[in-house]
């Protein structure tokens, strides 16, 4: 655990050192590990598109992203991310009245637009981190206004982390894209928590949403009829939860992959398979199932270096909100560990049989531009924060 | 509360709560790994072992039928094998690769533009095009299943876009609709008759390139004596008509596959568990993804059993020009203008080998062509006049109605209400030996009023029961007359036996003019007289043999051996008595067939007065003649016993009957007995089997 008044850093008497070359290392690491994984991925041969090139292309407008936001510094970052917001929402709100030439559907979800010599992007893993920037401003703000914290006070910033996040997470459900709403809703509980908002009111929030979801698993799993007649929902949505119960009677369905990607995975053992000998055919698994692929090759040896490697991230990313004095800094930092960790915890979760399946992507590692994209916007949040970062002057006193 | 303070309380809270979602998120990833572990390590081995599993896909490869050889070991039914370019969908193959491999192929091969349907030319053009061809779905229809969208695809698919595929695809949618139409592993053609060499040759270089696509040989029936017997030695199916609906149960429980060729009529169906070939069986083995891993011939397979025929083929064909030349010989006379068919059947009369089972018939949409009708002769059936005699004279001695040498006078049967019965001439006293050497109907006539134990007054009724028909009737199926003879083949007709409504019916009974027999039976029932007494059962087979590369017939599984059905319930003198009348009618001096052998010949002549019911319908109900002849050779010790049928003569002038008769006599001599003489270790096992009953 961290401890803020152990800290200490001279990041800001080197300017060279005000490049975060620790995040930058963990970056090239997991550049390293989508390359190789990604390059075995197309090597099936399921689609003719060279994938590695264009992740490699990504990346390099992910740095540039970097290099674009790192010099923002806080003040400029709060102007910021209302009007960031903003665009997000507009975004996602176009879609839904765009034409299909503009915004098709692809797999049954209007999730994408089409945009010229990039293929398709998807506006909410953007918007996703526009969130996260909105929140921390409008958290900061309320703090500012509430100096004194009571009962009242709290559930009025409650309202308020959840009007905000409402207003996208809605847009994207009507998609429908369930594994981005998921990520929504994750980074909203991450900021209630971080928000200082009372246990009072979190314990009983949290029980009972936990209490929630237990009784909804157990409608669906045992009494199917009840959701239908009263909420209207049909028996195959909930398709994918029956097949991670019991996929090898839904092979034919959603359960199909579980199956093939539980396969892969076990049958890579404790160190694999070797590279580029893999012997379960995984649809998609360039994307979302790309951990498939790690696992089958580099069995649970590799496996696991590819989950340090984003503990490591989260901790680095910890590491930051917690040296930060700067509150609005710490806000964002929460926001994306969040973000990264229900990405990861979904994602990996999910080819291991742990959770449902939803498709979502593994951070860094899955091929897929707007991902990219958006965790690349993320961490330049991050560079931008220990490019700014001051040590405060009461911070190791007491 | 100072400012400092606060903002020092904060961050203290805030602090706190990142070290809280920091454990809470260690203890996720934690709850990761410990998955993973299990996954991997505890259940790996287990996992492992599922991927490592194989599993296996048998296809067949064709392999020919069994041959047929005459009794001499010469083929009649051979196999041709047939080069073919074949495809058969792999494990794991997708539509995508299917139609990579239809366009690649159109290219190499050149095909005949076949008839096709519109649906052929959709399905392909779906398969092409399919992402114009998802367009053709609404957003909401994409919800349905797989099946129900296909349905609406098929209806949406653009005109334009069919004319298209007829100009310029319409080969590759025929080779995809070739590929595609049989079930799933199992071998298509694709292009058999009329395969080049070229062609052949460039398939076989790009194999590599085109997954599933094989050069097999398929197997067709060839017959080295061209259209002799053709209908009796039956017909298989095509590979697309498959296995016979009507008995696929059959079929299915031997392990046959629905597109296996079948024997279809008689012959080739009624020993297709022999000639069935015993199919080669290739094996793919593919992972747990499908992809083919290797590609094993388990077996080559092998022809199905060969069949030596008891018939001679040089007599058979012989035969049947005997035939044809007969016929057209008594069409060219006056009248006879109804007569269009004729029937041998020869057989050993001791062992049931049948040597020739011959049938000719006009062509009615072109009378100069006779066609084969070999198969008339155990599936039709007619009125067999005066031949019947000896079985007549029998049933007298076996019910004692009549003895040896009993007399009875021959002059018109007057019967009440009836027309005059009479013999073809009045012949007065006579015996039983005269009766049938110069065909007495009256004498019949008198023995079945016996038997029935009528009490014959001119011009007044006689009173005959069904008991009496039945009595006759049995003691004729002793002889095969009105039952089945046991041939093997398949859709033998027994005769018909009508319902007698007046008396004077038992009569025309007992002379062969009411029942009706084939020819077939015919032959059974002289070879019954002729062997004393012994009803055999005629058979097409002679023996089964293994099936051998090298030309000629491989071992012996199996000899047919000779079936005795029945023992005629008459003494052995009984037998001789009518043999010896057999004798008279053609060498006693009023002998019915006097002068119409030039060999030793006995036999018996028939004349039956009849109406036409032949393919004509116009001429229905016309009186005609069935001209026959029932014999053996030689008298002693016959070798050969045969019926010549020739039905729906104008009138019993032209004795059609009897130079058949003669001339199949001297043919069995010339391509049988002295062929038999001449080379008598001709091929091993081929002696007649003279096992003769005591």
């Amino acid at each position: 655990m961290f401890s803020d008044g152990s800290i200490t850093m001279s990041s800001n008497q080197q300017p060279s050192s005000k490049i975060d070359f620790h995040l930058i290392f963990i970056l090239m690491l997991l550049f390293l590990s989508s390359c190789i994984a990604i390059y075995s991925a197309q090597s099936t041969g399921q689609y003719d598109s060279n994938f590695l090139l264009k992740q490699i292309i990504w990346y390099g407008i992910g740095i540039g992203i970097i290099v674009a936001v790192i010099t923002l510094d806080s003040d400029q970052l709060k102007k910021l991310s209302w009007y960031a917001y903003g665009f997000g929402v507009f975004l996602l709100a176009f879609l839904i009245i765009a034409p299909t030439g503009i915004a098709p559907v692809i797999n049954g979800a209007k999730s994408w637009y089409k945009v010229p010599f990039m293929g398709s992007f998807q506006p909410a893993e953007l918007t996703k981190v526009f969130i996260i920037l909105a929140l921390a401003r409008a958290i900061g703000d309320h703090h500012e206004k509430y100096r004194i914290k009571t009962i009242q006070t709290d559930f009025i910033l409650l309202g308020k982390i959840v009007l905000i996040t409402m207003v996208p997470l809605l847009l994207v459900m009507q998609q429908p894209d369930l594994g981005t709403s998921l990520v929504m809703i994750a980074i909203m509980i991450g900021m209630i928590f971080i928000s200082g908002v009372s246990w009072k009111i979190l314990l009983p929030i949290f029980s009972s949403g936990i209490t929630l979801i237990g009784v909804i698993f157990y409608l669906v799993l045992w009494k199917p009829e009840i959701l239908e007649k009263y909420l209207g929902v049909k028996e195959y949505q909930f398709g994918r939860i029956y097949s991670w119960i019991d996929p090898y009677n839904y092979q034919s369905s959603t359960g199909f992959q579980l199956t093939r990607s539980l396969l892969a995975i076990g049958s890579g053992e404790t160190t694999g398979k070797g590279y580029g000998t893999r012997e379960v055919y995984l649809p998609e698994s360039h994307t979302d199932f790309i951990f498939s692929i790690v696992g089958e090759e580099f069995g649970f040896v590799g496996a696991s270096v590819i989950i340090s490697l984003f503990f490591l991230l989260i901790y680095h990313i910890t590491k930051v909100g917690m040296e930060t004095k700067n509150e609005f800094y710490t806000y964002i930092c929460v926001g994306i560990i969040s973000m990264i960790t229900f990405h990861v915890f979904q994602n990996i979760g999910m080819t291991i049989g742990l959770l449902p399946i939803t498709g979502i992507p593994l951070p860094f590692i899955s091929y897929g531009g707007s991902s990219i994209m958006g965790n690349f916007l993320a961490i330049s949040l991050i560079f931008s924060i220990r490019y700014h970062h001051k040590k405060y002057m009461f911070s190791s006193d007491d | 509360m100072g400012n400092r303070e606060l903002l020092k309380k904060n961050l203290k809270s805030r602090s706190f709560r990142l070290n809280l979602l920091f454990f809470v998120i260690f203890c996720l990833f934690t709850l990761l790994i410990i998955r993973l572990g299990l996954v991997q390590i505890v259940f790996g081995e287990s996992y492992s072992k599922e991927v490592s599993r194989l599993d296996a896909t048998v296809v067949s490869l064709p392999a020919p039928r069994g041959k047929m050889y005459d009794r001499h070991g010469q083929v009649i039914v051979d196999n041709e094998g047939m080069d073919a370019v074949a495809f058969s969908e792999e494990p794991g193959m997708t539509t995508e690769d299917k139609v990579e491999v239809t366009r690649k192929l159109a290219k190499l091969l050149s095909l005949e533009k076949e008839s096709y349907k519109e649906r052929d030319l959709k399905d392909y053009w779906l398969a092409a095009y399919p992402d114009e061809a998802e367009k053709l779905l609404k957003e909401k229809e994409l919800s349905l299943t797989g099946k129900e969208q296909y349905a609406l695809q098929i209806e949406r698919v653009p005109e334009a876009a069919l004319k298209e595929i007829e100009e310029k695809e319409l080969e590759e949618a025929i080779i995809y609709k070739r590929m595609t139409s049989g079930y799933m592993y199992e071998i298509q053609t694709i292009k058999s008759e009329g395969l080049t060499l070229e062609e052949m040759a460039t398939v076989s270089e790009n194999l590599s390139y085109l997954p599933g696509v094989e050069i097999i040989t398929d197997w067709n029936r060839i017959y080295p004596y061209g259209e002799m017997l053709k209908p009796v030695l039956g017909s298989v199916t095509t590979a697309k008509q498959g296995i016979l609906q009507e008995r696929s149960n059959y079929y299915l429980s031997r392990g046959y596959s629905r597109n296996d060729r079948v024997g279809k009529s008689y012959l080739e169906y009624q020993y297709e568990e022999l000639l069935h070939p015993n199919k080669g069986q290739k094996k793919y083995v593919t992972d747990r993804s499908g992809n083919v891993v290797d590609e094993v011939i388990v077996s080559e397979g092998s022809r199905g059993m060969d069949l030596r025929l008891s018939i001679n083929a040089d007599l058979q064909k012989e035969v049947e020009k005997i035939l044809e030349e007969e016929i057209r010989d008594a069409k060219a006379g006056k009248g006879n203008n109804l007569l269009d068919r004729a029937f041998v059947v020869m057989m050993h009369p001791y062992t049931g080998e049948v040597y020739s089972i011959a049938g000719k018939m006009i062509n009615q949409e072109n009378k100069s062509e006779l066609l084969d009708y070999s198969v008339g002769a155990f599936a039709s059936q007619y009125e067999m006049g005066s031949t019947v005699k000896g079985a007549t004279v029998l049933a007298g001695y076996q019910t004692g109605a009549i003895k040896h040498g009993s007399y009875f006078y021959d002059s018109p049967i007057l019967l009440k209400g009836a027309k005059p019965k009479s013999s073809w001439k009045n012949f007065g006293s006579l015996n039983d030996l005269k009766a049938l050497e110069v065909s007495s109907n009256v004498y019949m006539f008198h023995t079945v009023m016996k038997m029935a134990g009528v009490n014959y007054v001119a011009n007044s009724p006689i009173s005959v029961q069904q008991e009496d028909y039945m009595r006759l009737r049995n003691i004729y199926k002793q002889f095969g007359l009105g039952v089945s003879t046991g041939v093997d083949l398949p859709n033998e007709a027994t005769g018909f036996q009508g319902v007698p409504d007046n008396p004077g019916l038992l009569l025309d009974m007992a002379i062969g003019q009411y029942d009706t027999y084939t020819p077939l039976q015919m032959a059974q029932y002289v070879s019954a007289i002729a062997n004393g007494g012994m009803r055999v059962k005629p058979h097409l087979v002679a023996s089964v043999h293994e099936p051998i590369s090298e030309q000629g017939l491989g071992p012996v599984v199996q000899n047919i051996k000779t079936e005795v059905l029945n023992r005629v319930l008459n003494t052995d003198e009984d037998l001789a008595r009518v043999r010896e009348g057999f004798y008279r009618v053609v060498n006693g001096s009023n002998g019915t067939a006097k002068g119409s052998f030039t060999m030793d010949v006995s036999g018996k002549t028939g004349t039956a007065q009849t109406y036409y019911y032949g393919p004509d319908r116009s001429k229905w109900g016309q009186a005609t003649y069935n001209l026959t002849f029932v014999g053996y050779y030689p008298s002693e010790n016959p070798k050969v016993a045969f019926s010549v049928v020739v039905p729906w003569a104008s009138n019993d002038k032209h004795p059609v009957n009897k130079r058949i008769a003669n001339r199949v006599v001297e043919a069995f001599i010339k391509y049988e007995e002295q062929r038999a003489v001449e080379i008598p270790t001709d091929v091993e096992g081929e002696e007649p089997l003279m096992t003769e009953a005591q």
